[in-house]
């Protein structure tokens, strides 16, 4: 971990109270890196937190600015939409992982292109099937 | 204070497992070439004699297609069937 990462990782912490989030996003980085490395997917992905979207609010979510769970695509030349969709499909299918981001107060699930900045942004609350326990 | 704070900041960290997390992106990397193997495997076709169980089989596949662990532990059942 280089200065620059410890203090962002610092400085999310402060924001969020612990570092559970960071602790997620580190995790998924690091094998990010070694599935790419070893040659599993040929596009190399980063995990980061990010605005959300206010509609996808829930009784869980955090700041709007902070309740985005961003996956970005750093070698983006090309991207189809479909790709877009079928990254977010790996996430928005693991209802287990969809009620950890919740907990942890992500409500926003966004799949984009590094530099491009083209993407998609999926509800989490909407595939976690807990319609009928949120406040009306 | 600032010590228990920190003692707090650390044990909540914790508490969080990352077990999920991996598994989404090990599911990006592995999961659609295992669940090309599997759906040949489990095919009902190939099994007339156990088809109910080799249906239920490709339904359980075709559930979770984008988790690679699940995939695995179907995987582990289906060897020790066959």
């Amino acid at each position: 971990m280089n200065i620059g990462e410890f203090f962002k990782n610092l400085l999310n912490s402060l924001l969020d109270g612990s570092f559970e989030r960071m602790r997620i996003i580190n995790a998924m980085n690091m094998s990010f890196k070694e599935t790419f490395v070893s040659g599993d997917i040929n596009r190399m992905c980063k995990v980061s937190i990010s605005q959300g979207d206010p509609d996808f609010k829930h009784p869980m979510s955090s700041f709007w600015f902070r309740s985005g769970f961003k996956i970005s695509i750093v070698n983006d030349s090309n991207v189809k939409d479909s790709e877009y969709e079928e990254i977010a499909q790996y996430v928005l299918q693991n209802k287990t992982f969809i009620r950890q981001l919740m907990a942890i107060g992500f409500d926003t699930l966004i799949v984009q292109g590094g530099t491009t900045k083209k993407g998609k942004k999926f509800s989490l609350k909407g595939y976690a099937n807990l319609d009928s326990y949120y406040l009306q | 204070m600032m010590i228990s704070w920190f003692k707090k900041l650390f044990k909540n960290s914790n508490k969080v497992s990352i077990h999920e997390g991996i598994n989404v992106v090990e599911s990006i990397g592995k999961a659609k070439s295992l669940y090309k193997e599997l759906i040949i495997l489990a095919h009902p076709d190939r099994h007339p004699n156990r088809e109910e169980l080799y249906q239920e089989l490709t339904n359980r596949i075709n559930a979770n297609r984008y988790n690679y662990n699940e995939l695995v532990k179907i995987k582990e059942e289906l060897l020790s069937v066959e």
